[in-house]
């Protein structure tokens, strides 16, 4: 017997007007000791799932059909009183979002106990006994059980959760996108935490997340979600290998590994189905490239195919489908013929030099009538940027690295406390000397979250010509350029879109309205702030595909910052990473991707979770954490985490032109020439060797 | 300066526009709360009565003594000429009423919208320029705030001769504080939202950002706190009133309530307690159970209701 079966179940949301059929007859069975993913994009019912098998359903959810068995005993019946022995106790949950399931007035110590005590009638001292015991295996110091949430940084965050989820030995854990949100490498080391775990107390996981490649990775079998409906069900391996269904297909196409130069990521057209009635057709029939009129007709069951279950009704094509799937004119993205990309094509347009934005750290009125140096944090520190017409380069880095702010004081939204920065020749002063009107015309920004970035009261028509009405261009002309640049950013006919609400339309096409918005002043520089990661995967792509025409077409210099090296490599002809505030390395993309030299880049490249589940990662277990940017140790930044580092790393800060090979520059003295021995295998020896340092690990801000 | 630290006045208009359809859908939206149609209609009522009250009222509230059999009616209980009875001094109560019911709407109308524009606008310039400003900002309204309201009031009418428009001014000095507080930390929080900072990327200037980016996401608040304003400022100005330190020229509802006290008939004559007591209870109760049903839409999520 399985120890979770989720037989049939359908789930309903009772909305203003219609009912929201967010699960339909979705069955699945986990056994001991097994991990399972739920996969799928959002708003495909996999959270709604996840929430009722722990009973917690949003109010105006229902379980209408179907049945959920744990350890054979129907959790669909059980009163709230039941239901508080079973959660926590049998089935535990991690949540998301770490930063906020935590009480912030409360040490984290004295919630992993009230939750044990709350099931176990032990003595304060035997439960304080199993919180350092659970701090222990999720590899937190167990001194710190008396610190609070904010004391701790994401990554630690999480694996607090993660203890708390352990303290009672459930049988079923239950992670609902447990590292969305978390930085690679932090990510990297929670799942690899996760699974060791797992493996040493045998309990069963729910793994939840829209990311093939953690699927891919972690789980041995595997369902695709969509439309509220099961896609495709089997093997992980053999699902992601070899899919049959073009919605898995689809999903995993999306996903670019960070080395596929030649391949380009697709993203399925359309939007998501309409759900307030049950389908009646293949959920996913309108997105299907494959779709015929049989698929309009009914949703097909869940068949046989290879050795999984897929429900399409074309099984029996799948290969010729599977084929078709990787080319991107399939799912109908104009193949555009890849510009050589050289780097460097044009004119410098936007050059930096030595930028730098310190923060002052706040101190007392005392220390300021003594003079005393206030500490500053150095979000920039000296960074060198040059961008070519027609040229994108990406800024890659993890959170807090300063790249956000880097665009931010490039675009002048913040104010640089040093260093140059020349846009066409022309100092960034002189330019806003003027007006700032010149400025903006040539400057733009594409920020990252479309949800947010659109004013909820503008319709799009207002949204896209503001910038023009303020550079005071006549009706005319506005109605003209706004109605040129919405199409051009894919949104045909322009008639349909001009007058609809920020919240009328989906993310993607928000963010269309975003980039339409920069556009529309037709700029020379394009600056863009992780412009899709807020997206879902199959939307990315498409986003990607504008930004690279409208640097081939229009001559656009565009800076693309974001910590999503897939889409980095897809996109950028040239890369930067950074690491706490400088650019460690900068290169041609396939070079750095391909040989990097220095050992946080080839640690970060090496994170990436890889969608082909042959593929065998070792796990990045880069210790520590990066350090308090307030007190910067001297020397480079990465010594203390660097398994190269000599003394000479310690003494003196290397220059970016330490190492150099053509454009590819590293500040390193000892760069990288093989990244498995020297770096993954050393970090899992220094790991063993001294756990008690990765354990005292500074904070992130 | 560049043009983009102004409003054009072609956005402005269609901004005023689509407010305008946007206050139609609120206020149908409001109308489907029970309660808050009951408190439309007292609303409504109350702003009939405000315009043509002194013109229906059957005599002058002040000027005409009613007489019956060649004496003064007094505290006449109602019935007869006088539909709800008669003062100490032989005046028809009804037409006291109906006449006093434009100077509670003068003062509850335009205290509160005052209050409202004057506390949105603190608020809004507060919060959305921070540091000194709204350092200099919020000092002046804690120091309203730690004034008390009832004996600064009477110490400034103490040293003019009240009028309405003196009244009003002076509710609207001690209110303000209310919604700019409000605003101020709803405006911070709109503020930090990227739409904002977006603006600021395509090129608005300060005025253009705060008054078509900021405000339109505030309004809502601002509107509901103008509503409760006008309830405080019934409340208040009734209580000024009561006090003695209404206009003396007019007759309001307070002025009543402060008339039949000083007569020492306020324990027999319920005829001349209730009219004017109920008067405030329920245009006040109108104004907050509309304001209530407002409320929910505005808090805590005005975005989701237009589609």
């Amino acid at each position: 017997m399985s120890l979770l079966e989720v037989d049939d179940v359908k789930i309903t949301y009772r909305m203003p007007g219609d009912d929201v059929h967010a699960v339909n007859n979705v069955s699945f069975s986990i056994d001991e000791g097994d991990n399972y993913g739920l996969v799928g994009e959002s708003g495909c019912g996999k959270s709604t799932i996840a929430k009722s098998v722990l009973g917690l359903l949003d109010d105006n959810g229902d379980v209408r059909s179907g049945s959920i068995r744990f350890d054979g005993r129907e959790l669909r019946d059980l009163s709230e009183r039941d239901w508080m022995s079973v959660r926590w106790e049998d089935i535990a949950y991690i949540p998301q979002s770490a930063m906020d399931s935590l009480d912030p007035v409360m040490s984290v110590g004295a919630q992993i106990r009230q939750a044990i005590r709350k099931h176990r009638d032990v003595s304060k001292a035997k439960a304080d006994e199993r919180v350092a015991e659970v701090f222990e295996m999720v590899g937190l110091d167990p001194t710190r059980t008396g610190d609070y949430p904010h004391q701790f940084s994401g990554g630690m965050r999480q694996r607090v959760t993660i203890a708390m989820a352990l303290a009672l030995d459930p049988d079923l854990i239950i992670a609902d996108e447990p590292t969305t949100g978390l930085d690679v490498i932090v990510q990297d080391k929670i799942l690899n935490k996760l699974m060791e775990l797992q493996e040493e107390l045998g309990s069963s996981l729910l793994l939840i997340t829209h990311d093939v490649g953690v699927v891919a990775e972690t789980c041995d079998e595997v369902s695709v979600l969509y439309g509220g409906k099961v896609m495709e069900q089997g093997d992980t391996d053999r699902v992601f290998r070899n899919p049959t269904n073009p919605y898995t297909m689809g999903l995993k196409n999306a996903f670019p590994e960070v080395d596929e130069f030649d391949e380009q990521a697709i993203s399925i057209p359309g939007s998501l189905p309409d759900l307030t009635e049950e389908p009646t057709s293949c959920v996913f029939e309108n997105r299907c490239p494959f779709a015929t009129e049989e698929c309009g007709a009914s949703h097909p069951d869940l068949v046989a195919a290879n050795e999984q279950l897929s429900a399409c009704h074309h099984v029996d094509e799948a290969d010729e489908m599977r084929d078709q799937a990787k080319d991107p004119e399939t799912w109908g993205i104009d193949v555009r013929n890849e510009v050589e990309r050289t780097g460097g094509v044009g004119d410098v347009i936007l050059e930096t030099d030595g930028l730098e934005k310190w923060f002052k750290q706040p101190q007392g009125i005392l220390d300021d009538f003594r003079g005393k140096e206030p500490d500053y944090v150095k979000a920039v520190n000296s960074v060198d940027l040059t961008v070519h017409e027609g040229e994108i380069v990406g800024v890659a880095g993890e959170s807090g690295c300063g790249k956000s702010t880097l665009a931010e004081v490039i675009a002048a939204l913040q104010d640089r406390t040093g260093g140059e920065i020349t846009i066409d020749a022309t100092p960034i002063d002189d330019l806003l000397a003027e007006n700032t009107k010149e400025f903006r015309s040539q400057v733009q920004f594409i920020f990252q979250d479309p949800f947010d970035s659109l004013n909820p009261r503008q319709r799009v028509r207002a949204a896209v010509s503001e910038p023009l009405k303020i550079q005071g261009h006549d009706p005319e002309t506005i109605d003209r350029r706004v109605r040129q640049t919405v199409e051009d950013v894919g949104l045909k006919p322009a008639d349909k879109y001009l007058d609809q609400l920020p919240a009328q339309l989906s993310g993607g096409e928000r963010q269309r309205v975003a980039i339409a918005q920069a556009l529309v002043l037709e700029p020379t520089l394009l600056i863009c702030d992780e412009p899709a990661s807020m997206l879902d995967v199959s939307l990315k792509a498409n986003i990607l595909n504008i930004l690279r025409e409208m640097a081939d077409d229009r001559d656009i210099g565009i800076v693309y910052i974001s910590h999503d090296l897939a889409s980095l490599t897809q996109i950028a002809d040239r890369l930067a990473v950074m690491y706490l505030g400088r650019i460690a390395e900068m290169g041609a993309t396939e070079d750095v991707v391909r040989t990097p030299k220095h050992p946080y880049t080839a640690s970060l490249l090496a994170a990436s979770p890889r969608t082909d589940p042959d593929a065998d990662r070792k796990r990045v277990l880069l210790p520590g954490e990066p350090p308090n940017p307030v007190n910067l140790p001297t020397g480079c930044n990465f010594a203390p985490r660097c398994p190269k580092a000599g003394e000479q790393c310690y003494r003196g800060d290397p220059e970016r032109s330490e190492c150099t090979e053509g454009d590819h520059e590293a500040a390193c003295y000892f760069p990288v020439e093989d990244v498995e021995t020297e770096l993954l295998e050393r970090y899992i020896e220094a790991r063993e060797d001294d756990v008690e340092e990765v354990l005292e690990g500074g904070m992130t801000p | 300066m560049s043009s983009g630290y102004f409003l054009d006045p072609e956005t402005v208009i269609e901004r005023l526009r689509s407010q305008g359809g946007r206050a139609w859908r609120t206020l149908r939206f409001v109308l489907r709360d029970n309660s808050a149609k009951l408190g439309f209609v007292i609303i409504v009522t109350f702003g009939f009565m405000g315009i043509f009250g002194p013109m229906l009222a059957p005599y002058h509230p002040i000027e005409d003594t009613l007489q019956q059999g060649g004496s003064m009616m007094r505290l006449q209980p109602p019935g007869g000429k006088a539909v709800l009875g008669t003062t100490s001094f032989g005046k028809d109560i009804l037409s006291q009423f109906l006449a006093g019911a434009r100077p509670t709407l003068i003062v509850g109308l335009f205290g509160g919208v005052g209050t409202g524009v004057v506390g949105f606008l603190v608020g809004l310039t507060s919060g959305y320029f921070g540091g000194r400003v709204d350092e200099f900002l919020m000092r002046l309204t804690d120091l309203t705030f730690a004034l008390p309201f009832l004996p600064m009031a009477l110490v400034i009418l103490s040293f003019v001769t009240p009028s309405i428009w003196i009244i009003t001014a002076v509710l609207v000095t001690f209110l303000w504080k209310m919604p700019a507080r409000v605003i101020r930390s709803e405006v911070m929080t709109v503020k930090e939202r990227t739409f904002v900072k977006s603006a600021r990327a395509r090129g608005a200037g300060h005025l253009r950002t705060m008054f078509l980016h900021v405000a339109p996401n505030v309004l809502g608040i601002g509107f509901l706190y103008t509503a409760y304003a006008v309830g405080w400022s019934i409340v208040a100005g009734a209580s000024l009133a009561f006090l003695g330190f209404g206009d003396p020229t007019t007759t309001s509802w307070g002025r009543m309530l402060e008339q039949v006290f000083r007569s020492g008939a306020i324990r027999v004559a319920w005829w001349w307690v209730l009219p004017p007591a109920i008067g405030i209870g329920a245009v006040t109760t109108g104004v907050f159970l509309v304001g209530r049903a407002f409320e929910e839409i505005v808090n805590p999520d005005l975005q989701t209701e237009q589609e």
